[in-house]
């Protein structure tokens, strides 16, 4: 493994940001660190990076053991959320900013920084200062200024969450195949978990400091840990149950489930996950559940369908905007759902 | 470990900085201030002089002893003989209050009537007596190199060193401090209360009343903050004093009315005239900064609820501007009661405690007394800001920097009239202190001969009535002015440069002790000018106990004075743009690579360009206005124009004093208009203002 981090903790005023966090990273492997604001995973990032120092635990990079080592003495390319570029400098003497540090000759400076302006096409905007340039060009150059001294690691805060909508989807894809391109490790903080499944290797899934899954996007999205990393994942409509002797899903009101795969014991409690998109709408006749349509929402590339569950839960359904119109149903009407067994997770029940 | 030398390395460089020239200046005058030599009793004294004398050759010290006996004055032997009789505890039999030739009969008969191994003690103890009694000046400068100059300093008083309240209680005894006291406050009171009003009139008729001229009005307001010392009490007493414009040559002389010599503005009133403009500056910005936060709203609320301009004025206006009103007063307050200036040149008869305080140094070198009333003079400023701080603890209504574009209450034209005719008043005052300045710089010799000359400025002698009294002999001419300009070229970028150091250090490297560090930068901010002086001279007289270390008499203790003096302007600037900038540009340098100096040096310095110029900017006007704290520190190789100003006007050499306020004027005015030039240029460059290339 290329980064190794084991048992890394960190409190601030005795509130603890990481606890115990440890997770290793292949060369040239994407991973990302998810999860809600206050998770702990900048403060993760930033304990990698050294610019944070670490109450226990150890950051080693292709074995070697950074402890006490700085964050200027690292070597690590770091993209900040708000750019951070020089306001004082130009465009190419921010992303010469390492390489003047470390007296490399102007010639060679000059050279370096119009390879790294060209990998990141912004190559004829060197001379301009930071407030000159559109949030997205900023981003760039900060990218280039970062990639700058070929770091064995990339770390990325949070880097297109200060742009808007339409330039971060494509400043994302961008993203992931110049990074693909240059082979780079990088390790990716977000708070979007749209973003995150785009673009990681892998997803290292966060909660209160602590890391809660890890794994492939698939594996995240499907296969959730916790209830917490399904309803971080993706919508969800949760339904406690106690699982009967036979396996089947027992609710406290409305019908029991049966099919579902799982490992939990009889007579154990449970948590039922179902996301919008593994229940299917169709005429009450003949339907596995029976429900009340509430309301439906057009959301462009889907109908969502709010529905009073059997279990008097609100269940979201989205399904194909024509499918809702061929059912011609209204607010009030009564309708069939079908769970889809492949969409359905069971998660252990701790709270009672 | 070489990343964390550098930061290391500027903590030290700050810390020891600061700690060296504000720290230990400051502690050593609360520490002269309590000591309190106790007297010698007449054993003890004849025992110091026994140690001391060991310091002369061993041959000289008897021959010494013998010969000064011998040539001992009557009353001496009397003195002496009366000395050793009580020292070996025999009565003295006769009247001490005699006639000395009486008296030494009876000494003589006292001594033969003694039996005779006591009467040889007495007799071999009256050489050494007669020295510890009266020789003690002569033989404290025979061993004047050998001893610590604090040790000679005491025996030649014939004192032990010792700590005490003494020099506090002094206040509440000597009648002549008291009186002095009493006058301080009374100036003190009524140049606030004066300036306080004007200064709201000002400020409130410029941002609310719209009177003509506001621009010129501010500008003219402004004017004695870069002006040099005295200049308006010189100006003063130029118009109105024994030699005055109007006084003399138009009342006197042309008129007949009055007789100058006793009728003018000597005392209280002038003092108050010169403090009143001179304290101007600082309690309008303070004012005006009070008025323009307020919220126009509120008084548009007011209006609105049926509220005439008076009950705006006493239910909204005055309320809200209270605590600026309270903070203008306090520190017009403060200067007033530290001021020795105005007071030394224009209030003869009318000795105020700054004056004794700067007597006691120059006249007396009485340090530990002078010391003590400094910290007395800081007592009611304290006491008025406490009480202050309590009255307006509540939470702040300010707008923040909404400003107050539109503020539509209407003010009565009356009123209008009224801020419009003290408007008038004030700038046309301040006008006219400076064209009399200015005028004087170019006339042979005011109120007598006002013929025009450049002799002030080439520093020729003009007037030959002072010939050989050994008035203005020296320093005429501009010598000084070159004197000031190299301690304000030197001090003024090397105080920009450790100040931004200093607010990087206090603000982003965050050592140990930060808050106390950042205390003591600011300190000299708050602390009257003449504290800081006298804690120069006491702490770097002989600092450390070694002498080879002094600073006091160099240009080096003038530089650093007026560095450290004025460090908190460039430190508080410094931290205001550190405070701004985001912190994830300092995470990115050491991403890159960056070590603590280079931080400093590539990334934080060229923001804190404009800092950095203010700070050094005030540091280079202050060393060529100053005169309260380096008065104490010049000498007579190292003379500043500033203080050359204050002794020339408080004497009689108008001219001279003129030409140098000329001077120092014409060269701030400059180097101000020049910074402002250089700095809009600057901004420029690095496109701080939106700027296109292809």
């Amino acid at each position: 493994m290329h980064l190794v981090v084991s048992g890394l903790t960190k409190c601030f005023a005795g509130v603890t940001a990481v606890d115990r966090a440890s997770l290793a990273v292949a060369e040239g492997e994407f991973v990302t660190l998810l999860g809600p604001s206050g998770c702990g995973k900048t403060t993760l990032l930033r304990l990698v990076a050294g610019l944070v120092e670490a109450d226990a635990g150890r950051v080693m990079v292709a074995g070697h053991d950074l402890s006490g080592v700085p964050a200027e003495a690292r070597g690590f390319g770091f993209v900040f959320q708000a750019y951070a570029l020089f306001p004082t400098k130009t465009v190419a003497e921010n992303i010469a900013f390492p390489l003047m540090l470390r007296g490399a000759a102007t010639s060679l400076r000059r050279q370096r920084v119009d390879e790294l302006a060209q990998l990141v096409s912004i190559d004829d905007l060197l001379d301009r200062y930071p407030h000159e340039l559109s949030g997205g060009q900023q981003q760039r150059a900060a990218l280039a200024r970062a990639l700058a001294m070929e770091p064995p690691l990339l770390l990325l805060d949070e880097p297109l969450s200060a742009l808007d909508a339409r330039i971060r989807q494509r400043l994302r894809r961008e993203l992931r195949e110049l990074l693909g391109r240059i082979g780079v490790t990088a390790l990716y903080v977000t708070h979007d978990q749209e973003e995150a499944l785009e673009l990681s290797d892998r997803i290292v899934l966060m909660d209160e400091g602590r890391i809660v899954q890890t794994g492939t996007p698939e594996e995240v999205y499907l296969r959730p840990a916790t209830r917490y990393a399904a309803e971080f994942m993706g919508r969800a409509a949760i339904l406690v149950v106690e699982v009967g002797s036979d396996g089947s899903l027992i609710p406290a009101v409305g019908p029991t489930v049966g099919g579902v795969a799982h490992d939990l014991a009889p007579g154990s409690r449970g948590a039922l996950c179902l996301r919008p998109e593994f229940v299917e709408l169709r005429p009450p006749e003949g339907a596995e559940l029976e429900g009340v349509v509430r309301d439906a929402r057009f959301l462009g590339a889907q109908t969502r369908v709010w529905v009073e569950g059997p279990w008097v839960t609100i269940v979201e359904a989205d399904v194909n905007p024509r499918d809702w119109r061929c059912l011609g149903l209204v607010p009030g009407d009564r309708v069939g759902l079908d769970l889809r067994r492949e969409g359905l997770v069971v998660l252990p029940e701790t709270a009672p | 470990m070489r990343h964390r030398f550098s930061a290391l390395m500027m903590v030290l460089i700050v810390a020891g900085g600061v700690g060296v020239f504000v720290a230990l200046p400051i502690g050593a005058v609360l520490k002269a201030s309590f000591e309190t030599p106790r007297p010698l009793s007449l054993a003890e004294l004849v025992k110091a002089t026994e140690a001391v004398l060991v310091f002369l050759p061993a041959d000289e010290r008897a021959e010494r002893l013998v010969g000064w006996w011998e040539r001992a004055r009557l009353e001496e032997q009397v003195d002496t003989t009366r000395t050793a009789l009580q020292l070996e505890g025999l009565p003295v039999g006769w009247r001490t209050n005699e006639r000395y030739d009486v008296q030494a009969e009876a000494a003589a008969a006292a001594l033969a009537g003694l039996p005779s191994a006591e009467r040889a003690a007495v007799e071999a103890q009256l050489p050494l007596v007669n020295a510890a009694l009266h020789k003690r000046v002569l033989i404290a400068t025979i061993v004047k190199d050998t001893l610590p100059t604090s040790e000679v300093e005491a025996f030649r008083a014939g004192v032990v060193p010792g700590l005490g309240l003494a020099n506090y209680t002094a206040l509440l005894i000597d009648p002549r401090l008291q009186r002095a006291a009493r006058n301080s406050l009374a100036l003190a009171a009524t140049t606030a209360t004066g300036v306080t009003f004007l200064a709201f009139a000002l400020a409130y008729g410029v941002q609310r009343a719209r009177i003509p001229g506001a621009p010129v009005v501010r500008a003219v307001v402004l004017l004695p903050l870069v002006s040099p010392p005295v200049l308006v009490a010189f100006a003063t007493l130029l118009l109105f004093g024994r030699q005055g414009l109007v006084t003399k040559t138009l009342f006197d002389d042309t008129l007949g009315l009055i007789d100058a010599h006793t009728t003018n503005i000597y005392g209280f009133w002038g003092v108050v005239i010169a403090q009143l403009i001179g304290l101007l500056p600082a309690a309008y910005i303070i004012v005006d900064n009070a008025l323009s936060r307020q919220d126009a709203s509120l008084e548009e609320a007011a209006v609105s609820s049926g509220a005439a301009f008076r009950q705006v004025l006493r239910h909204v206006t005055l309320p809200l501007a209270a605590p600026g009103l309270a903070r203008a007063f306090i520190v017009a307050f403060v200067l007033s009661m530290t001021d020795f200036g105005n007071p030394g040149v224009i209030g003869q008869g009318f000795p105020v405690l700054a004056g004794e305080i700067y007597d006691l140094i120059v006249g007396q070198r009485a340090f530990p007394l002078a010391a003590a009333l400094c910290v007395w003079l800081l007592v009611p400023g304290l006491g008025l800001y406490l009480l202050a701080e309590r009255a307006f603890r509540r939470p702040r209504y300010d707008a923040g920097l909404r400003a107050s574009a539109g503020f539509s209450v209407a003010v009565p034209a009356a009123v209008g009239r009224m801020l419009t005719a003290i408007a008038i008043a004030t700038t046309g005052l301040i006008a006219l202190v400076f064209a009399v300045v200015v005028a004087s710089a170019f006339t042979v010799y005011w109120g007598v001969d006002y013929g025009f000359t450049l002799a002030h400025f080439r520093g020729e002698r003009v007037d030959e009535a002072f010939a050989g009294t050994g008035f203005g002999t020296r320093y005429l001419g501009l010598d000084a002015v070159w004197v000031s300009l190299q301690v304000a070229f030197v001090a003024a970028p090397l105080g920009g440069c450790f100040a931004l150091l200093a607010a990087y250090t206090l603000d982003r490297l965050r050592p140990p002790g930060h808050v106390f560090l950042g205390f003591l930068a600011l300190l000299p901010a708050v602390l009257p000018g003449i504290i800081f002086g006298i804690g120069y001279l006491v702490a770097f007289n002989n600092p450390f106990g070694r002498p080879e270390l002094a600073l006091t008499g160099t240009l080096a203790i003038l530089v650093i004075n007026v560095m450290f003096g004025n460090l908190f302007v460039g430190v508080l600037a410094g931290r205001t743009v550190l405070q701004k900038v985001a912190g994830g540009i300092e995470d990115a340098a050491r991403t890159l690579g960056a070590g603590a100096w280079q931080r400093f040096r590539h990334v934080l310095l060229p923001l804190m360009r404009q800092a950095f110029l203010l700070g050094a900017l005030y540091v280079f006007i202050d060393a060529l206005t100053t005169l309260s704290s380096v008065i104490f520190l010049v000498s007579g190789r190292h003379m500043l124009a500033s203080v050359l100003i204050f002794n020339q006007a408080s004497g009689v050499e108008y001219g001279s004093a003129a030409a140098k306020s000329v001077a120092i004027l014409a060269i701030v005015l400059a180097v101000v208009a020049i910074a402002f030039l250089v700095e809009r240029r600057f901004a420029r460059l690095v496109g701080e203002r939106p700027r296109r290339r292809a």
